[in-house]
């Protein structure tokens, strides 16, 4: 109801019943009594003692309640001019953020409870008073006011969702209601606006969750391969953990691992053994109150042998000896001439240069020794040092597991920043001497010979080899993402999740698009080969359900029966007429003392 | 004679005579004592003769002893100047019986009383200045004169003492008995009002008004209270509290008065307008000792 809106005769009858009263009280009031007396002077003395203080501090007392009560009829008025349909509504936020499936001791979710409560809540209002219902996870899209058994309904329908970062939605920030509630555990949704009643369902529970998962080569043996398992204790109690790592028509790999309160520890499978395909683990605990975690996926990726084209000029080439030894490596030595035409670069995977002048960028990845040429074609400089100490400038992959330092170089093209690329090794004081380059397709660039070093007698070289080669051919293992969008690495592309449903994809700027909203498994197929796809919510953030805000507010009493609530209005003018009821106490007790 | 007086109370006056605690210092012979020497009835000492001196009163006595002529000196009995300062300010009009017909009355028993002890009696209406003034007159047959000044007065105006009394005194006059007889609301202090007079060594009496209106006032509720003489006005809620608080400070008020009075040395009698003055007026008197 807003006063403006009021029909002209019902407002022109409230005026007039205002100005009647305040004529009628105008005439109650006793009129003044004017006394001549002798003289003012004994008066004067009576009337200065007495209002030394008492009446100083009536009269300032008066004069704030005087204040106090048209502050109070103001903002009364004022809610009910312009505020009125906001003062009646409510706003329920719903957090159905991933912690929020952790169980309770009753045995049913958080996020169970909470709606439970939440409608519980609204029910509690009469159905005409106007309700929006908002989640975390953005489920509906526009929220809107609508009466409470609707409100209800929506509430039902709101289902858990996996994303990591819930918000509440800009809109309700300008959206006029009397009451707002939130209902949370604290551990994503973060900090709360002071104007929202924080309705709290956390209680710290056990938990054991996979905070990482993935398959990588053995560096310098290509056809083994090994098992990442990062777990999290989330949960304030030592566990003992069963982990599982289980492969269809294969036998799982099992271990049990001891987890301190709040540890994060890494297991390491050899999942040499294990062919391509899904794969899955699994962690089994006596006490776990969110299963969430528990399961995640990957997928091993196929490997094959990798055809390799030797163009050297040296006759007593190292490496055409070596090259042999490396797993899945077939080498073949051919000519820079042979190699010019496609059909020639069909035939092998990588092509190694050793001594011999690279005049353009290979068509397919490349390995070069003793490249003599910038990014711009120029002439590099030659560093005529004969022993050359040399270091890692990155952790590259390339040189996981590979120590350089026995290495000596002697006479090497200084690489520095004339060849563009991720710069691997460092002489001392000269700049780069090998860098790698991402784009398509890979190489690895040297600034030195094979021969003009030890490289060929370090035990750590087949490493070296081994690592550069799975780096530069090998079928990425896979791709990480989160639930929600994924943007895929090339334009076009089928999507198929484990269980052959296809996805829809979407593409804009020269990339494919996918929505996922569960964590699972999906193969993109392209021009390129298949990609594998791992979505999950492998992290630290997921499992870690007890990192609450909330956790001074373990399960905070519900909101009683608010269908009764005074509206501000309503409680301001109560305060109003209480300090009336004050003043006028205060006045006659003034006129009867 | 009087409307002010009735016959019968005037009958009751002539056997009063007035008691002065100082000697006087008037020039005409009276009926109280001078501090001259001179032709009286009381021995007051001796001094050697000197030519010129009346013979009859030279001790022999003492001549025959010492074979020294010696004059002996008596007190001389002289008349005293009497200023009865009657207050016209507004404030004693107030009341029913208003304070300024009890002031008159009173006015007229001191001046009946002094003129008849063969006093120069002056009779002085003031209120923030001498307003009007009958100048010192000796004898019964002056007391019609007196009555008719006394019933001529009216008031209104301020009440200021101290300025009256500056411009009464200050040319000068010959020190006597001063009645000043008011209703003592002045917004200076007493001392201040009364500063004058003591400078010139008069003897003082004080006749305290005080009407029923101002030591119980009958007020309650919202009041605007008009001064009568400033014109000034208090609004205010007068509460049974507030009227309690107030008979306080108007008692202390008139006990404050007395008691400057009575430190001063000087006399001091209360007149209160809802008594009977004549029935009344005597017995204070005489209790004051300035009527015998």
């Amino acid at each position: 109801m807003n006063v403006f809106t009021l029909a002209p005769s019902v407002l022109g009858a409230a005026l007039l019943a205002v100005i009647v009263a305040t004529i009628i009280i105008y005439l109650l009031n006793p009129p003044i009594l004017n006394r001549v007396v002798a003289s003012n002077l004994i008066w004067r003395r009576v009337i200065e003692s007495t209002r030394v203080l008492h009446d100083r501090w009536r009269w300032w007392l008066s004069l704030l309640l005087a204040l106090l009560i048209i502050i109070m009829i103001i903002a009364s008025a004022g809610r009910l001019s312009f505020g009125t349909e906001g003062s009646d509504r409510i706003l329920v936020v719903l957090d159905n953020s991933p912690s929020m499936a952790a169980l309770t001791d009753s045995g049913e979710t958080r996020f169970a409870l909470a709606k439970d409560a939440a409608a519980s809540l609204i029910g509690s209002y009469s159905n005409d008073v106007p309700v929006m219902i908002v989640d975390t996870q953005r489920q509906i899209i526009t929220p809107s006011f609508q009466p409470s058994a609707v409100a209800i309904e929506e509430i039902e329908n709101i289902t858990l969702s996996d994303g990591l970062d819930p918000i509440v939605p800009s809109v309700v920030a300008n959206v006029d209601v009397s009451e707002k509630f939130v209902f949370t555990d604290g551990v994503l949704l973060g900090s709360v606006p002071d104007e929202y009643e924080v309705i709290s369902f956390f209680k710290p529970i056990p938990n054991i969750g996979i905070t990482k998962f993935s398959f990588s080569g053995v560096p310098g043996d290509l056809s083994r391969r090994e098992a990442l398992v990062e777990l999290m204790n989330a949960g304030g109690e030592e566990q003992v953990v069963k982990v599982e790592l289980s492969q269809k028509n294969a036998d799982s790999l099992i271990t049990q691992i001891r987890m301190a309160p709040f540890e994060v520890k890494r297991h390491v499978f050899d999942a040499s053994r294990l062919t391509s395909g899904p794969a899955k683990v699994t962690v089994i605990a006596d006490n776990d109150g969110f299963d969430a975690d528990d399961t995640a996926f990957s997928y091993v990726a196929t490997k094959r042998n990798i055809r390799v084209g030797l163009i050297t000029s040296d006759e007593q080439s190292s490496l055409y000896s070596l090259l042999p030894l490396v797993p899945r490596v077939d080498v073949t030595k051919i000519t820079q001439e042979a190699i010019q035409t496609d059909q020639a670069r069909l035939n092998f995977d990588v092509l190694i240069y050793e001594g011999v002048a690279v005049t353009e960028r290979p068509k397919i990845p490349a390995i070069i020794f003793g490249l003599s040429n910038g990014s711009d074609g120029s002439a590099l400089t030659k560093s005529h040092s004969s022993q050359l100490r040399v270091d890692k400038s990155s952790e590259h992959e390339i040189l996981e597991g590979v120590s350089l330092t026995d290495l000596v170089i002697g006479d090497t093209f200084l690489l520095g920043d004339r060849v563009q690329g991720k710069s691997l090794i460092e002489a001392e004081g000269e700049g780069a001497i090998a860098v790698v380059t991402s784009g398509d397709p890979r190489t690895l660039l040297f600034g030195f010979n094979v021969r003009d070093s030890n490289l060929r007698l370090l035990a750590d070289f087949p490493i070296l080899l081994s690592n550069a080669l799975t780096w530069l051919v090998d079928e990425p293992e896979l791709i990480y993402a989160k639930p929600g969008a994924i943007q895929l690495p090339f334009n076009v592309a089928q999507v198929f999740a484990l269980d052959g449903e296809s996805l829809e994809v979407w593409h804009a700027d020269n990339h494919a698009y996918i929505e996922t909203a569960a964590p699972g498994l999906y193969t993109a197929f392209s021009s390129e080969g298949p990609l594998r796809i791992s979505v999950s919510n492998l992290e630290v953030r997921y499992s870690n359900v007890n990192n609450s805000r909330l956790s001074n507010i373990e399960f905070s009493d519900l909101p009683t029966s608010t269908g009764n609530r005074y509206s501000l209005p309503l409680i301001l003018a109560f305060v109003a007429f209480g300090l009336l009821l004050i003043e006028w106490g205060l006045y006659h007790r003034r006129i009867t003392q | 004679m009087s409307t002010l007086l009735s016959k019968e109370f005037l009958r009751r006056l002539d056997g009063i005579s007035m008691l002065l605690r100082k000697p006087v210092a008037g020039h005409l012979r009276g009926q109280h004592r001078s501090k001259r020497t001179g032709f009286g009835m009381v021995f007051a000492d001796y001094r050697p003769y000197s030519p010129g001196d009346d013979v009859r009163n030279l001790d022999w006595a003492t001549y025959m002893r010492l074979d020294r002529l010696v004059l002996r000196m008596f007190e001389e009995e002289a008349d005293t100047p009497i200023y009865i300062f009657i207050d016209n300010s507004a404030s004693m009009g107030i009341g029913d019986n208003t304070k300024f017909q009890i002031a008159k009355k009173f006015a007229a028993v001191l001046a009946y009383v002094g003129l008849l002890n063969h006093d120069r009696v002056s009779l002085i209406s003031f209120a923030d200045g001498v307003l009007k003034e009958m100048p010192g007159r000796r004898g019964k047959n002056q007391m019609w004169r007196a009555m008719h000044f006394l019933e001529s007065l009216n008031t209104g105006g301020q009440t200021n003492i101290e300025s009256t009394f500056r411009r009464f005194f200050g040319g000068g006059r010959t020190r006597g008995l001063v009645f000043v007889v008011s209703d003592f609301l002045v917004p200076e202090n007493l001392e201040q009002s009364f500063k004058p007079i003591m400078q010139h060594g008069h003897d003082v009496f004080a006749g305290h008004l005080i009407s029923p209106e101002e030591s119980d006032p009958e007020l309650v509720g919202q009041v605007a209270l008009l001064d009568s003489e400033t014109g000034e006005t208090i609004d205010t809620h007068i509460t049974p509290q507030t009227l309690a608080q107030y008979r306080e400070v108007f008692k202390s008020h008139c006990t404050e008065t007395q008691q400057f009075f009575r430190r001063s040395g000087w006399g001091y009698v209360p007149l209160r307008s809802d008594v009977d003055f004549e029935a009344s007026v005597l017995t204070a008197m005489k209790q004051e000792g300035l009527f015998r």
